[in-house]
């Protein structure tokens, strides 16, 4: 099968972005409000990352919660706003997966009547492309962990093969391997559903 | 749309539940508090907390629990603050059973002044014993009719709880509502009621159970009370502002009261001691944490537990280097008073040059005190407070250098003479009797005790009266006038009220007079104070006073009528 090449266009950071150096500094002095300001602003970022890599929302706050409480722990290594991003990736990214991986979670093809919980979250789109969103969250599990945070990394956090590599620990051609091998599947499976197989 | 655009839209950012932060800050607090599954639905709220007195109720409930019929208690007059009024009541020291003082200090109610309890969890985990202790403690009556208030009220106690949970050698007890029985030997009780008629408070008590009083016998010992106030005066902040910064959120307000009953109340704890050692000397770390570890190492008077360990010879070493070295004027002042009763050979050096040269003389008053205090019959230290007595800028700093020579008796002279003298500035006349009423505490907070009271005489009263319509602007008087006035109204005599009605006069300001009302509101029934409200109802130009004036001669509760100056509502009945 012949496959379209990758490529990796430079996008705005999503919402939440990058702390500024002053909030984090009081927060490594034990500021609590500061930390607040940082937890609120990178909230959302790492609750979708633990949503969409395990599936339901009780079990990603539970994680998310814990990436928190285990930043708190070591807010003092942090150097920058960047790092802060990365480190808290890297942190949910590992715990999401690990979690996968005690539970012996293995890709599994998902009934309509479980749609995973951002499936159902999913509000209609003015371009009518609710319908693939859905389809999108339907087939995400069924990538294994690795693959899936690799994914996210890339679209939800617009990283590029070289920095998701750094956030998971995994050289940089698995990382690429794993996108395009991602990309294949959803593509044919898009393709098979939208003609009703 | 191709796929990449697909997916970026469909990994578009989720938020969590509304209450992800609230319960990962009392998480962050506790450190080690179990975790909660997203159902409860708390509400983000600011707040910021005051610290104030006692309810005379609880003196009442908490005797009627007393186990022992020995329970030494003091008149509600010395536990019970009037004019609770959150912009206007600074934090406070109590006066507790057996005239001892306890220390609400401004620590805890400073935003990010709280140890982070997660690196003080590796202290605790250290294997120092804990003695057991237990920790009964009552349901939360929430009577907060607004949501936003209970909400409020709820996440702080829940917060509460959990810090106490986290406590090393604490064993909680969570009480059924009607449990009101005595409290064993060593055992601590503790009570927590949101306020209706004060929407956004939380009244907490917490006694120590049979112990020995001070008078002889065996009773409860109230070992601290405070109302914490939840209302998010910061709310409208932007969120990365200073202003926004400096606020405390119920959960942050719950974690350093549990840092409070840790260091000051409970039986003391190595581990946590060894953690506050290491952030005194912490040469990298913000004076003002540094400041809040040693006012949290040294000894308590008049706290439920036994007196800490003096600080040990690295301890007093950091605490100078503080004291010499912070560029905040404040911080070095609160070091050196802090320091005070510490009496270590390596602070006499230090200490005199700090009360001779330092440029701020709030520094050098304190300095001067402590200097007196603890080196009083070292010579180079009587020879400095000779020199200071003689030649420092300030009248109060060289007063204070001369009661460090000469005893009390000449401190009172100077205290009463010069509020009397109205050749002096009114700054002038007043710093010495402020200092002498109010003296503030190194954690913010102000002394107050029956000793400083007694100087309220008539004379006193009267040159008090004469003065206070001129320094009723000056900032450390209008801060303490609610105070101020309680105080005079405590007295009682007829030159007391006769000047309370000169204060109440239309040309005063409108707070003093507010303040005056409120404290007559305690005394409506006799037949002087009626007459003084009679006359505010009938004719005075202020509304807000005529109603107030009104509800007090209905007997109803103030709070109900002036939100800006409330009381403390008796504790209702269970």
């Amino acid at each position: 099968m012949e496959t379209q090449p990758v490529e990796y266009p430079p996008h705005d950071p999503p919402s939440g972005g990058v702390a500024d150096d002053d909030t984090l500094q009081r927060a490594q002095r034990g500021d609590l409000p500061a930390f607040r300001v940082l937890l609120r602003a990178q909230k959302s970022r790492v609750f979708s990352m633990a949503l969409r890599i395990l599936g339901n929302s009780a079990d990603a706050e539970e994680v998310a919660q814990d990436v928190f409480l285990q930043l708190h722990g070591a807010i003092a290594q942090i150097a920058t706003g960047e790092h802060l991003k990365h480190w808290l990736l890297r942190a949910v990214s590992h715990r999401c997966i690990d979690r996968l991986r005690s539970q012996g979670s293995r890709p599994r093809l998902v009934p309509m009547a479980a749609l995973p919980e951002d499936a159902l979250a999913t509000a209609p789109d003015a371009s009518g492309d609710h319908l693939a969103i859905a389809q999108v969250h339907r087939l995400l599990p069924e990538l294994a962990a690795e693959a899936r945070a690799v994914l996210l990394l890339r679209y939800q956090e617009d990283l590029v093969p070289s920095e998701i590599a750094t956030v998971l620990a995994i050289p940089v051609n698995t990382v690429k391997s794993h996108l395009r091998r991602s990309l294949e599947w959803l593509r044919a499976q898009l393709a098979g559903d939208s003609h009703g197989s | 749309m191709d796929l990449e655009q697909l997916l970026r839209a469909a990994f578009a950012l989720r938020a969590p539940k509304a209450d992800f932060e609230d319960v990962v800050m009392a998480r962050v607090a506790t450190a080690r508090a179990p975790v909660v599954r997203g159902s409860a639905s708390r509400r983000v709220l600011v707040g910021t907390v005051l610290a104030v007195a006692a309810a005379a109720s609880m003196v009442a409930v908490q005797l009627m629990r007393a186990p022992a019929p020995a329970v030494a208690v003091t008149s509600s007059a010395d536990v019970d603050f009037a004019g609770t009024d959150a912009s206007s009541s600074p934090p406070a020291d109590v006066m507790l059973p057996g005239a001892e003082r306890i220390q609400i200090p401004r620590s805890a109610f400073m935003a990010g002044e709280s140890p982070p309890v997660a690196q003080r969890t590796a202290t605790t985990d250290a294997p120092v014993a804990v003695k057991p202790f237990t920790v009964r403690m009552q349901p939360l009556r929430n009577e907060a009719s607004e949501l936003d208030a209970r909400a409020a009220i709820d996440l702080y106690y829940t917060s509460l709880v959990a810090g106490l949970r986290a406590v090393p050698g604490l064993t909680l007890v969570e009480l059924e509502a009607a449990d009101t029985g005595a409290s064993a030997p060593g055992e601590f009780r503790l009570i927590a009621f949101g306020s209706a008629p004060q929407p956004q408070k939380v009244m907490l008590g917490i006694s120590e159970g049979a112990v020995e009083m001070p008078g002889g016998g065996v009773g409860t010992r109230f070992a601290m009370q405070r109302i914490v106030d939840v209302v998010p005066t910061c709310s409208n902040a932007p969120l990365n502002s200073a202003e926004r910064a400096s606020c405390n959120d119920p959960v942050s307000v719950a974690a350093a009261m549990v840092d409070t009953l840790r260091t000051r109340i409970f039986p003391p704890d190595p581990s946590l001691r060894q953690y506050l050692q290491a952030r005194l000397t912490d040469a990298r770390l913000d004076p003002n944490l540094r400041l809040k570890a040693l006012t949290d190492l040294l000894p308590q008077k008049g706290m439920g537990n036994a007196p800490s360990p003096k600080l040990d010879d690295a301890a007093v070493c950091a605490a100078a280097e503080l004291a010499a070295k912070s560029p905040d004027a404040l911080v070095r002042a609160r070091v050196w008073q802090a320091l005070r009763g510490a009496a270590h050979a390596d602070l006499l050096q230090p200490l005199v040059s700090a009360a001779r040269d330092d440029a701020d003389s709030d520094v050098r008053l304190q300095a001067v005190v402590t200097l007196a205090a603890d080196f009083a019959a070292d010579e180079s230290a009587r020879a400095a407070l000779q020199s200071i007595a003689r030649d420092d800028s300030r009248a109060l700093v060289r007063a204070l250098a001369q009661r460090g020579l000469n005893g009390d008796a000449a401190w009172k002279d100077y205290v009463v003479s010069s509020l009397k003298d109205t050749n002096r500035p009114i700054t002038e006349r007043m710093e010495a009797f402020m200092y002498h009423m109010y003296q503030p505490s190194p954690g913010g907070g102000v002394l107050i005790s029956l000793d400083s009271r007694r100087i309220l005489d008539d004379e006193v009263i009267k040159a008090l009266g004469k003065a206070l319509p001129q320094a009723a602007s000056l900032p450390d008087v209008r801060r303490m006038s609610p105070q101020l006035v309680g105080d005079i109204a405590q007295v009682k005599t007829p030159a007391a009220d006769a000047v309370l009605a000169e204060l109440l006069e239309p040309g005063n300001g409108p707070e003093l007079r507010r303040a005056i009302v409120t404290q007559l509101t305690r005394r409506s029934s006799e037949s002087r104070v009626r007459a003084m409200l009679e006359k505010i109802r009938s004719g005075d130009a202020d509304p807000q006073l005529r109603q107030m004036a009104e509800q007090a001669l209905s007997g109803k509760p103030l709070a109900e009528v002036s939100p800006g100056v409330t009381l403390m509502p008796p504790l209702p009945p269970r």
